[in-house]
Formats: C-alpha cells, sequence, structure tokens
C-alpha cells in the first residue's frame, strides 16, 4: 500500500532510482536468455557449418555457406529412420501406459478416502525422488530373466508409471469441487465415466503439462535405452546420435550436431503448439 | 413421484454424531423443506437420501423399499446443488445430455427430452454455450434442466437459491414454486433461509442439533410453534420471549402482536408503558424496539407514526406458555390457566 502511495507522488530522484533498477532488471533478464539459448544456438550454427569451419580457431558463429548436406550424411549414416521410429515407438508407448495407469491412481488417491492412502501417496513421491541410477542393474537382470532384453519392452516398461504425473493429476483432480463427481454419480456415471469425461477435461492444462514434460524426458534419454540395448535394432536415436561421435573418433562435430538437430526437433514442434498449456498447468497448480 | 422415509438413520463422522435415531416421512408429491442454521444437519440428511453421504446406520425407503445400498445413480432421484456443479468442459446440452447417456437412452429420445426441458426452462437458445458463458440466473436453469431432463420420482436441492442476487431469488422461488405444481413430484428442498420456507413449503421440518425440532405446515409452525427454538427460529424479528418472574415459565408473543397506543388502552389483558429506543420504517411496516423497566422487546406496527413513549398492550391468546425445558404449555395443559395468569398480573 505504502508503494502505490509513493508511485502516485515519486520525486525525479526515485524515479531514475527505478529506471535504473528495471535496466539491471533486463540486463539480467538478457544473460538468462544468452546463457539458455547460446548452446542451442551453437548447436544450430554449428549442424550448418564444413568441417573446417567447426573446428576453426578462434571459433566462429556464423558460417560461410548452410551446410545442408550435413543433416543428409546424418541420416544415410545408420538405419536413422528405424532409429526414429524407435524413438516414436518407445515414446509414446510409455505415454499411453503412463496416462492409462496415472489417471485412475490420481483419481484414487485424489477422490477415495481408504487406509493407508497416505502412505500409498508417500510411496509415490519416494519413486519420484529415486534416479534410475539407482535401479537399473536389478531392473536389467529382471528383463533378462523374462528374456526380453532385445525388444522394446525394457525401454518401455520401468515407465509405465510417472509419479510425477500422478502427483500433478492429483493436485489437478483435489482442485475439482466434490460435487461435479457427485452430481455425476446422480447421473449415473461410472467411475471410469467420471475420471476421463467429466474430470480429465477439467484437468487438461495439468495433463498437457505432465505429457509435455514426460515426452521431453524420454524421448531425451540416454541413459536407460544406452544400458539396456545390446543390440542396434531396437536402439533409439538418442543412443545413435551418441554413436556418431565415437565412430566418428569425436572429430565431425559438424554432423554430431546436425544429428541433435534432428534429435530435438520434434520436441520444438510439439512446445510450439503447447506452450501456452503447460505454462497454465503450472500456474493452476501453483496458485490454488 | 414417491414416498420418502428415513427410519432411525444416524450420521457419525469419525467421533462427531451429526444425527442420531432420526425419523422423518416425506409424502408423496409433498414439497418438503429442510431449515436450520448451518451445522444442523439438514444438508446431511440431504445427502442420505440421494446417496451421496450414506448413513452410518439406519434405513432409507423409497415407496416402501429400502434403497440404503443403492448407488446414488440408481436410485432415481435428481439434486441440485448450491453452486450448480455445472459440468464445466461440456456445454449446455452435454451437461442436461450426460445422465441420459449413462442411462443409455437413444439420441432421438435425448434429443426430444432436451427440446422439451429446455423449452419449460427458457434456455433453448443457450444449449451450444459453454457454461462459463453464462450467467448465474442461466446456470440456475441448466442445473435445474439436468434435474428435470431425468424424470425422477423425487427432486433433491440443496439451498439453490442462495448464490442468486436477491431479485432473482424471489424470481426463480415462484419459478419452483410452480414447477412443483405442474409437475407434482416430490420435492425436499433445503434451505437457511425461512422466507423460502415459508414461501415455497408444504411442510417445513425444522431441524437443530442433529434433531427434528418441528414439523409441520408453515401457518402451524408460524402460529403455533410447540418449543421456544422453533418460536424463535421462525419469524423476522424473532418471537419476544420474556420469563416470568418467581416462576420457571416464560412467555412469548410475536412483534407484530403488540398493539401501540399514545393512550391506555381499556379491556388489554397485558399493558404498559415504555420508551421507544430505535425505529426502523421499512415502507409497508415499521420495526420498533421498546424499552421497558431494563428490558427490551422487538414491536412491528403498519405505522411509523410514534416517536417517545408509548403504551403497548397484548390480548391474551396472542401469548404463548413455555416450560423451563422451552416445551410450549398449550390452553389444554392444566398449568396453562395458572401461569398466564401470573403473566396479567406483571404489570397493569
Amino acid at each position: 500500500m505504502q508503494n502505490q502511495v509513493g508511485a502516485a507522488a515519486v520525486s525525479p530522484q526515485q524515479k531514475a532510482i527505478q529506471k535504473i533498477l528495471w535496466f539491471i532488471g533486463m540486463l539480467a533478464k538478457l544473460a538468462v536468455i544468452v546463457v539458455f539459448l547460446f548452446p542451442f544456438l551453437w548447436m544450430l550454427s554449428t549442424s550448418l557449418k564444413t568441417y573446417n569451419e567447426a573446428i576453426a580457431y578462434p571459433p566462429t558463429l556464423f558460417m560461410e555457406q548452410p551446410q545442408w548436406e550435413n543433416f543428409a550424411a546424418v541420416w544415410n549414416s545408420g538405419n536413422y529412420p528405424l532409429y526414429f521410429r524407435n524413438s516414436i515407438v518407445v515414446t509414446l508407448a510409455i505415454l499411453v501406459i503412463q496416462l492409462i495407469v496415472s489417471v485412475p491412481c490420481a483419481y484414487a488417491l485424489a477422490r477415495y478416502k481408504f487406509r493407508g492412502a497416505g502412505l500409498c501417496f508417500a510411496v509415490v513421491l519416494i519413486a519420484f525422488m529415486v534416479p534410475g541410477q539407482l535401479t537399473f542393474v536389478s531392473i536389467y537382470i529382471m528383463f533378462a530373466d523374462l528374456g526380453i532384453l532385445n525388444t522394446l519392452w525394457p525401454q518401455i516398461l520401468p515407465f509405465g508409471a510417472n509419479a510425477f504425473g500422478i502427483f500433478m493429476l492429483r493436485q489437478a483432480f483435489k482442485q475439482i469441487p466434490e460435487e461435479i463427481v457427485e452430481s455425476a454419480r446422480l447421473d449415473s456415471g461410472s467411475e471410469l465415466s467420471i475420471m476421463f469425461r467429466i474430470l480429465l477435461p477439467m484437468a487438461k492444462s495439468s495433463l498437457v503439462a505432465v505429457t509435455l514434460f514426460s515426452f521431453i524426458s524420454h524421448w531425451n534419454d540416454y541413459f536407460w535405452p544406452f544400458v539396456m540395448t545390446n543390440v542396434d535394432e531396437i536402439r533409439p536415436l538418442t543412443v545413435a546420435i551418441a554413436q556418431l561421435r565415437d565412430s566418428e573418433n569425436g572429430s565431425k562435430w559438424q554432423i554430431v550436431m546436425a544429428g541433435n538437430v534432428i534429435l530435438v526437433m520434434p520436441i520444438l514442434v510439439v512446445y510450439m503448439f503447447l506452450h501456452k498449456r503447460i505454462i497454465n498447468g503450472f500456474v493452476y497448480a501453483g496458485i490454488k | 413421484m414417491a414416498k420418502i422415509e428415513l427410519r432411525n438413520v444416524s450420521k457419525r463422522f469419525g467421533n462427531t454424531t451429526v444425527v442420531e435415531n432420526l425419523n422423518l416421512t416425506i409424502e408423496d408429491g409433498e414439497f418438503a423443506v429442510l431449515i436450520g442454521a448451518s451445522g444442523c444437519g439438514k444438508t446431511t440428511l440431504l445427502r442420505m437420501i440421494a446417496g451421496i453421504g450414506p448413513q452410518s446406520s439406519g434405513q432409507v425407503l423409497m415407496d416402501g423399499q429400502d434403497i440404503s445400498d443403492l448407488p446414488p445413480g440408481k436410485r432415481d432421484l435428481a439434486m441440485v446443488f448450491q453452486n450448480y456443479a455445472i459440468y464445466p468442459t461440456m456445454s449446455v446440452r452435454g451437461n442436461i445430455e450426460y445422465g441420459l447417456k449413462n442411462k443409455k437412452v437413444p439420441a432421438a429420445e435425448r434429443n426430444r427430452l432436451i427440446e422439451e426441458i429446455s423449452g419449460i426452462l427458457g434456455i433453448t437458445e443457450y444449449l451450444d454455450r459453454r457454461p462459463s458463458q453464462l450467467s448465474g440466473g442461466q446456470r440456475q436453469r441448466v442445473a435445474l434442466a439436468r434435474a428435470m431432463v431425468k424424470k425422477p420420482k423425487v427432486f433433491l436441492m440443496d439451498e439453490p437459491l442462495s448464490n442468486l442476487d436477491a431479485k432473482l431469488r424471489s424470481h426463480m422461488r415462484v419459478e419452483l414454486i410452480e414447477l412443483h405444481k405442474k409437475l407434482k413430484t416430490t420435492f425436499v428442498y433445503v434451505t437457511h433461509d425461512q422466507v423460502e420456507a415459508m414461501s415455497m413449503a408444504d411442510r417445513i421440518i425444522l431441524m437443530d442439533k442433529g434433531t427434528i425440532q418441528q414439523e409441520d405446515c408453515p401457518a402451524e409452525i408460524y402460529n403455533n410453534p410447540c418449543n421456544r427454538f422453533t418460536a424463535q427460529f421462525i419469524g423476522s424479528p424473532q418471537m419476544n420471549i420474556l420469563e416470568i418472574p418467581g416462576s420457571e415459565f416464560s412467555f412469548g408473543f410475536r412483534p407484530e402482536k403488540i398493539v401501540l397506543s399514545e393512550t391506555e388502552l381499556p379491556d388489554k389483558f397485558l399493558q404498559t408503558k415504555g420508551s421507544i429506543i430505535t425505529k426502523e420504517m421499512l415502507g409497508s411496516e415499521t420495526l420498533y424496539q421498546l424499552g421497558f423497566d431494563g428490558i427490551s422487546i422487538m414491536a412491528k406496527s403498519l405505522t411509523d407514526r410514534f416517536d417517545d413513549n408509548v403504551y403497548f398492550s397484548l390480548n391474551r391468546e396472542d401469548i404463548l406458555i413455555f416450560d423451563k425445558d422451552g416445551k410450549r404449555v398449550y390452553s389444554s395443559d392444566s398449568r396453562f390457566d395458572s401461569v398466564l395468569e401470573k403473566v396479567g398480573g406483571m404489570k397493569k
């Protein structure tokens, strides 16, 4: 309140201070943008350079002539359509299974009072905190015992339950007034119908945010597919692109970067369409 | 249409008992209003009937059939919530249709029903709109349409008008009365607003702390309250109740029963002189707060001409007697006459 009163009658000195603060703020924001944007721009520009430009010292940001053929070189260096397909199949399968598992789980945790509900939710949160590096050995042995190591399943099944997704959707479901659910029950709605036709559309922003985060993290995942795959036929794009560097002795950076551009393109496209919803999802979850 | 019976129902939340061994019958086609202060258990009863907050013990019967274990969707009743509980991601049509779809009503029949009900409620032009594009009154109608389209045997309404502004509320009140006349269905209506209860009910069920204080038609409940609680809950301003000195009884009288005059009136049963402490002109009537002997009472009069000292008097038949437990002592009671004599002897 005092600030508002002060703002109504500011002295020239205060005005100057305000301007300086605004300027410092803008500089700080610009610095953050540069820090985040520079690696991306570097990747993009390197992917269009010649070999000599890529290893030139001192390095330059811009190339003389964009070398579009670098992308063709990546695509033809291995069975890329297959890697691409593997990435898509694995990521989509994870997303579908997560939806089938997370929505009912979040619904139950948000809407049912049962003995051990708190404990169940705590277990979900703990699962959220355990890194894959701790569990991969035992999971690897389990899949080996099942004899499905050389299939896509080891890359899909361990991610069927998404703790973060369950957490976010539970919060979103909890914010929906109880009367809506009761009204749907009086309207003879089955639990499935209440979940998918009434509550899920109301939690759309959270769902989109969860799906996109999951998509990004599994599309970009390197560690897990790397340790779970022994043969080329089931490798995803990330592992294949990492191999570009190894197979070429780490020297052809323009090719590696072109591979990375191919890798991040789908994420950029998805983000472009959904970014508003993602922000909504977080704002909604944060405010209430 | 259906008759609802609650038999020995109790409701406990953890260690708190909200309702205990309550019995209530709501007749077929009746407009029953459950009224009471917040926390008295009226909504709890409604939720028991609906099946969305089932009783901890006891039975709920509909037309003699025990429906205690039936899920809400199979009870053949519809409910209108205070906040309407409209599905915000569906259009108005989608909202009305949802229950019918779940009951597997064929599409042609669904459309016919939606047309019919939206015509009655005047929402046909909004059918394709989203709830967020509607005003409070329109949402209220959508909630009503959603309930009506199922043609239920019983309508349950939980303070459905309390989110509307005063003008719209009185308008919707009339519409609900008309609707009840037209549909001839059993209505169970929960409110804390006594104007709603008095104007709409065939029967008022007044509750306090999980028990029924009195159930009767509005006129009886107003004129013949069976205890102090009812006498003071219904009526605005509330009934004046004064202790009778030297006895364990008290007596009460409605503010409008007080006769105000500048001069002493002959042949009044009880008469005294006092001063006017406050005066509220409400248009057609005026409320006076009167003071005498350190006591203050409320009086309602059609005239606002009194300003300072007045005589106020009461007729014998306008005085109600209550015993020390707050129970009414009726004129048939042997104690009645002697207590009334004491009242009469208080001040002339």
